[in-house]
């Protein structure tokens, strides 16, 4: 990586640097490209002639605090007090190809993304370089300026000081003669111990918009003279536009046009409620489409599909002699239903499309699949087209597709002006790319002893990469992928495809399969991918087996995780907090563990369920070691938020198909928790300066199977399918 | 043609009085603060106040609240920061933030009729919904507010 200075000439265009300044960039961890050599793109560090810090990230902000971290490692380093962080965007920029995806991906995936809980893990060091770089020069700069020594220059407080003769001068005022010195190639870092800001619980730098109001999100751009829409999807999957019959939409007034596209037509308006009413005025002709699709199809494919051999996915030792000689074998299924994103803001998208250039602004997880959209839609070179990220009201996955970002660029094309497009709740729904519906079948072989001597299991369920039209490189001609293996003995071991098995759980044999069972809804990244379903069958039947073989949960696995000493102290930890076998009366336990994105992790719960049924969670412990935490705030928001994701999911709603078409169409049948049904979340993080590992999805996949597994304490009734339902319990 | 009177200030709007009250203030008002979720009063994020009462705009029409007066997040605080937005910050509740100015306005109402409410009755008053999880930080940064009404 090499910090290089940016030619300032060619940012005197944007207002906000017409005063000089300081202005840096980075490169080598991500190869500039022709657009990027030629600079006429933006900096992404600025400091101001009054010192005010001007930041532009990678990252989109949706919610896990990323502006906020990232500003703190920049901070951090060049010794500045939050409060100087004027300005933090994200920035659609050719350096901000993510470097993980690229090393996961022998650079095949080499684009500007957020998601994967990987933001930290591979930003951290460039954004406290860049911040080294800049304190650096600014300590050159006024050495020279007094003349003299550098080492006798200290940053601290936004300014440089000399303790010798009491000077100090702003940042401010040293930036332009900064601009002018040539970057250091490795500026040092600060030592952990002597972190000002980097772990503690600094407050979020978007909480004041967001208090306020101002904030920005997708759904609030505004620009002059927009015309506002929103789309009308066919309603089985699979099914294409013919035609529209838009005489009746075109008669409420305020509808400007209606817009036939592949599966959707648009309806353009005056204002959002008028295209609104518009779209629910609009008959769709179809055809084709999957109309006898059905849960129970689904399933029954599923159940077909698990007596064919698999794609494997991990293998140890030499499972079928273990299970021969198990002196008891335990066949267990669990099933996983679809789920929704759900998030608060509804899918929705900008554009202002000209015959000279064409601007989107968007809530995007990927602003380069937007940029792809855009020229697609308009067929301009990539140096017309501007895409602007908007703050994210909640991702979860969702916004990493680039679906929404059609209907307003072909809308602005047609039509001349720009134009926001705002999905309606019921169309967010249904025309999801939903979390995949799995079924998993485990067969243990105990030994005399009660440990699983074997573990022979199969997943069944759709490879969910298979829909991308840029199919991953990890997704093989035999279907294996690795989105929806993850967390059944698969980690992180791309892009050598070698189960990296030195963590989990000492199971001597082992065979993990994965039989592709595709459908005809569309399935997508959800929250935790296939950490989800496979930590629920995972840890669900290891309380089957502790109880099988006469084990305590946290025993069982303190034993099959004797070799992994960061699992060991997480187990330790989070029985000594969550008062382990000490319940109070009428309530049960339950707990999971996973280790996920080198995260390592426990969440206990407690739970009693009446005699109708109810299950009330009263207690949540979650014992985490991720590695070096730079915001604890942050961090735990992300953690007790996850959590609370995976709980709705395992005790509200689900995603149904019926007729081809989803069943659920907005918050009243697809139900999510709420502040009356919020336990007490205690989230302890174990301190360590360990490489940090990934929190966004951390939390999600272990709550439905610690509440799975009290709910067993609890009734004596085992959940083998998500969401528990009360009737299952009486 | 009507009138509204939003957070002190007059409008005279060429609206369809059926015109829900959340697109009024969006799209006619450019008032961005308060937002579209669910278009069914189910989740909350547009909540408002008419006549001092928490409301979700996009179940009232422009015609039901003409000559009322009503308050939304851009005019929740008048002069420095509202007690409930500056618990907010000192809790530091938001993550995505969507939902938040919806709870904020939830929770204002709810503290102008009961200055010390219990949890139970946060739990009945603030059924908003919250996708990133921080009703946690909503219940303690409510309680928090009620201290910094009460002048603790």
């Amino acid at each position: 990586m090499r910090i290089v200075q940016l030619n300032r000439r060619d940012f005197l265009k944007s207002s906000i640097l017409a005063g000089g300044g300081l202005v840096l960039g980075l490169s080598g961890f991500a190869k500039l490209t022709k657009a990027g050599a030629d600079s006429s793109l933006p900096p992404y560090l600025y400091i101001a002639p009054d010192g005010g810090i001007h930041l532009g990230v990678p990252s989109a902000e949706m919610g896990q605090g990323i502006h906020t971290t990232l500003a703190m490692l920049l901070a951090e380093e060049l010794e500045v007090e939050m409060s100087q962080i004027h300005h933090i965007e994200t920035l659609h920029h050719p350096d901000f190809k993510h470097p993980t995806f690229r090393e996961w991906t022998n650079s095949a995936i080499n684009f500007q993304i957020t998601g994967g809980s990987v933001s930290i893990r591979a930003w951290h060091l460039p954004f406290r370089k860049l911040g080294a770089t800049a304190r650096e020069l600014l300590q050159a700069a006024a050495a020279r300026k007094w003349d003299l020594p550098v080492a006798e220059c200290r940053a601290r407080n936004g300014r440089i000081e000399h303790s010798g003769t009491g000077r100090s001068l702003g940042y401010g005022e040293l930036s332009v003669s900064a601009s002018r010195l040539n970057p250091p190639e490795n500026p040092p870092l600060k030592s952990p111990e002597q972190f000002r800001l980097l772990g503690r619980a600094i407050p979020r730098w978007d909480t004041r918009g967001k208090v306020k109001g101002t904030a920005v999100f997708g759904t609030d751009v505004d620009l002059p003279g927009m015309l506002y829409g929103t789309v009308k999807h066919c309603v089985v999957c699979g099914e294409k536009l013919t035609g529209v019959d838009d005489a009746k939409a075109k008669a409420v007034p305020g509808v400007i046009a209606i817009i036939p596209l592949e599966d959707q037509a648009v309806v353009v308006a005056d204002s959002t409620w008028a295209a609104m009413q518009g779209a629910k005025e609009l008959t769709l002709h179809t055809s084709g489409g999957h109309k006898d699709l059905s849960d129970e199809n689904i399933i029954e494919q599923f159940r077909s599909d698990l007596a064919k051999t698999g794609v494997p996915v991990a293998h140890r030792g030499d499972p079928a002699t273990a299970m021969a000689k198990a002196i008891r074998v335990m066949e267990l299924e669990y099933e996983s239903p679809m789920q929704a994103h759900a998030a608060m803001e509804p899918l929705c998208a900008t554009a202002s499309v000209t015959p000279e250039g064409c601007e989107v602004w968007a809530p995007t997880q990927s602003s380069d699949f937007a940029m792809m959209m855009a020229m697609g839609v308009t067929e301009l070179s990539p140096e017309k087209i501007k895409v602007h990220t908007t703050y994210l009201g909640g991702g979860f996955g969702r916004k990493v597709e680039y679906d929404f970002i059609t209907a307003p660029l072909v809308a602005s094309k047609v039509l001349g002006k720009p134009v926001k497009i705002t999905w309606t709740r019921e169309e967010d729904t249904r025309h999801d790319f939903f979390r995949p519906p799995f079924l998993i079948h485990m067969q243990f072989g105990l030994d005399v002893h009660g440990m699983p001597l074997g573990l022979r299991t199969k997943l069944v369920g759709p490879a969910v990469s298979r829909r991308w039209q840029m199919p991953p490189p990890w997704l093989e001609e035999n279907g294996y992928d690795w989105v929806v293996t993850i967390g059944m003995f698969d980690g992180y071991n791309l892009p050598n495809r070698t189960p990296d098995l030195s963590k989990a759980y000492a199971i001597p044999n082992l065979q993990v399969d994965f039989v592709p069972s595709d459908i005809q809804v569309p399935t997508g990244a959800w929250r935790s991918i296939g950490t989800s379903h496979n930590t629920f069958a995972l840890e669900s039947s290891l309380d089957e087996v502790s109880h099988a073989g006469g084990h305590d949960p946290f025993e069982l696995r303190k034993k099959l995780l004797d070799h992994n000493p960061r699992a060991l102290a997480v187990l330790d930890r989070s029985a000594e907090l969550s008062g382990w076998g000490k319940a109070p009366d009428g309530r049960f336990q339950g707990m999971s563990y996973a280790d996920y994105l080198e995260t390592y992790q426990v969440q206990v719960v407690e739970v009693s369920v009446s005699k109708r049924g109810k299950i009330t969670v009263h207690k949540i412990t979650c014992v985490v070691d991720c590695g070096q935490v730079f915001n604890s705030h942050i961090a735990k928001q992300q953690l007790e938020g996850g959590i609370l994701f995976g709980l709705t999911a395992a005790l509200k709603g689900e995603i149904n198909v019926q007729k081809g078409q989803i069943v659920q169409s907005n918050y009243d049948d697809y139900p999510m928790l709420k502040l009356k049904d919020t336990p007490e979340i205690i989230v302890h993080l174990i301190e360590n300066h360990e490489p940090p590992g990934g929190l966004g999805e951390a939390g999600t996949p272990l709550i439905g199977p610690a509440v799975a597994n009290a709910v067993f304490a609890a009734t004596g009734k085992r959940v083998r399918r998500l969401p528990i339902k009360r009737n299952d319990l009486v | 043609m009507t009138t509204l009177t939003v957070n002190g200030k007059q409008h005279i709007l060429k609206l369809d009085l059926e015109t829900p009250l959340l697109w009024a203030l969006r799209d006619h008002l450019k008032l961005h603060g308060t937002k579209y979720g669910c278009g069914i009063e189910q989740c909350g994020a547009c909540t408002v106040h008419v006549n001092g009462r928490a409301v979700r705009s996009c179940g009232i029409t422009v015609g039901d609240v003409a000559g009322k007066e009503i308050t939304t997040i851009e005019g929740l605080s008048t002069g420095s920061i509202h007690p409930v937005q500056q618990a907010w910050t000192e809790v530091d509740v938001p993550q995505c933030g969507y939902c938040q100015t919806g709870m904020i306005m939830a929770s204002a109402a709810l503290l102008e009729r009961n200055a010390q409410p219990s949890d139970k009755d946060i739990n009945r008053s603030v059924t908003n919904i919250c996708r990133c999880g921080t009703y946690n930080q909503v219940r303690k940064a409510i309680h928090r507010a009620a201290k910094i009404k009460e002048g603790v």
